[in-house]
């Protein structure tokens, strides 16, 4: 397999989006990542679409296509690729894929979600389609129920206390208020996510990313194209891991054994250890799966990602700055986007000019979790100078 | 005491694989033909929850509990629990009481 590297990347803001169709915000990202690459379409052999639930929430599929040809690029293939929230992960690594076999000099992953016109209930139903419908669903469970009991019993095991999940909540909120793309930063305290509205016990609303609309967008090219080009990053790994869909079948409740496999590969791929990342952009879905997650990915020992949290040292300035940019929790869920748009975040921090710099980084790592763990991307990113 | 129910769980024929889900093939080895048995409806409380704004077929419940169990007999299953608002602790003894259309309804053992 070729190296390779990203040259380009684009986002739309996350949040509501009423005035644009689907593939409008998707073919708007695309445009904005080749523009920021400073390719012209005609050089992009082919197009990786990540998305969830555009059929069941907006009645339009075919959307890989609908965007190819909305960007111009005449015919090349244009795949849609589902993996739940791993969507956009997903889809970046089929770009990976396809420039580091020599199919294609530059490929063009893209994610994209529309979910804010439809009704909550409609919005639960879709996401629960993540789960095997046989196996958890019936029971009424839904996301927020397995992460809160996921939440009941690392408290139990691990001491992990209401105050440091709320920690998460009020970092990745703060962070998001300095990053323009982010739906929803604020600035909350402890007691504000105490004492904010039940979901799922023990998770609250703010322990909950919203829904959103948005799109994200990544150019990849081989690394010989790359050479010279100063924005240019990268890509030292891109793994793509499978679980179970039923709670079932994980061994543990607090560990997903996708991210934990997924991770351990990314490491090995990269040639680098968990102490050589300067930041991370992982899937806080909810506030307890960024703990959950930090010790998954073996950057936080098993069972302190409470304490990590609780004692700042996973916030911007301390020892390993997790979501920076705000995470799913501030800037928004938009599902099969969520993935491309953790790439764009890190391709900013490693370039030195993102809203919320990590200083001195050289190197960053994004995770992608689908689901009830059933899919998983991890993906390190490297200055070509480090 | 009200009585202990039993709880059903698919079985594989071949690989002796049981499931608390509703396979169409055996999870394990893909076999089909699996047998329905009934097991002892007594287990341990993994974790539990509380599904504070049911929707879709739920919508028309109160807030209601969930709850994943390690059965005795081995499978771990997704049910529903009764006597959540004592806050039951994690780990304790469980038993099946009923069922909600057709879901396990698991409840604190009786000591």
């Amino acid at each position: 397999m070729r190296d390779v590297s990203i040259i380009g990347v684009g986002s739309t803001r996350f949040g509501r989006h009423d005035e644009a169709a689907i593939d409008d915000l998707a073919a708007g990202a695309a445009r904005d990542a080749l523009a920021d690459a400073g390719i012209e379409p005609e050089r992009v052999g082919a197009l990786y679409l990540g998305n969830f639930v555009a059929g069941m929430l907006t009645g339009q599929e075919v959307l890989a296509g609908l965007v190819g040809e909305a960007v111009g690029l005449g015919g090349v293939p244009c795949t849609k690729v589902e993996g739940a929230c791993a969507s956009g992960g997903i889809a970046f690594r089929h770009a990976c894929l396809a420039v580091g076999a020599g199919l294609t000099d530059a490929a063009i992953a893209v994610g994209v979600e529309k979910m804010t016109h439809a009704s909550n209930p409609r919005i639960t139903e879709s996401l629960n389609s993540a789960m095997d419908n046989r196996a958890d669903a019936p029971s009424g469970l839904t996301f927020p129920g397995l992460f809160g009991m996921a939440y009941r019993l690392h408290a139990q095991r691990y001491g992990t206390t209401r105050d440091q999940v709320s920690s998460v909540v009020v970092k990745n909120k703060s962070n998001g208020l300095s990053n323009p793309l982010a739906q929803m930063g604020a600035s909350l305290t402890a007691d504000d996510v105490r004492e904010s509205k039940p979901i799922a016990d023990p998770l609250r609303i703010y322990d909950c990313c919203p829904a959103s609309d948005g799109a994200a967008a990544v150019v990849v090219v081989a690394r010989d194209m790359a050479r010279g080009n100063d924005d240019a990053v990268d890509v030292r790994a891109s793994v793509q891991t499978s679980g179970s869909a039923r709670i079932a079948g994980h061994p543990d409740l607090c560990s997903f054994d996708a991210t934990v496999n997924a991770a351990a590969r990314a490491f090995e791929d990269a040639g680098l250890v968990p102490e050589d990342l300067d930041f991370v952009e992982l899937h806080d879905c909810f506030s307890i799966a960024e703990i959950i997650d930090s010790e998954d990915l073996g950057i936080v020992p098993r069972g302190e990602g409470g304490a990590w949290a609780g004692e700042g040292r996973t916030a911007l300035g301390g020892d390993m700055p997790i979501n920076a940019s705000g995470g799913l929790l501030a800037k928004g869920h938009p599902v099969g986007a969520t993935g491309l748009s953790q790439l764009y975040e890190a391709v900013h921090q490693l370039r030195g000019d993102h809203p919320n710099q990590v200083r001195d980084a050289r190197f960053g790592l994004t995770h992608n979790l689908g689901g009830t763990g059933v899919a998983c991307t991890v993906s390190i990113l490297g200055r070509p100078d480090a | 005491m009200r009585e202990r129910r039993h709880v059903t769980v698919a079985r594989c024929p071949r690989c002796g694989a049981e499931d608390g889900s509703a396979p169409g093939r055996c999870r394990r080895c893909g076999s089909d033909g699996l047998e329905q048995v009934d097991v002892p409806g007594s287990g341990r409380l993994v974790s539990w929850t509380v599904v504070r704004r049911p929707s879709g077929p739920f919508a028309h419940r109160d807030a209601f509990a969930v709850a994943l169990v390690d059965l005795d007999a081995g499978p771990r299953v997704t049910g529903n629990l009764e006597g959540w608002e004592r806050d039951p602790p994690l780990g304790i003894a469980v038993s099946v009481v009923g069922d909600i259309d057709g879901i396990p309804l698991f409840a604190q053992e009786s000591s």
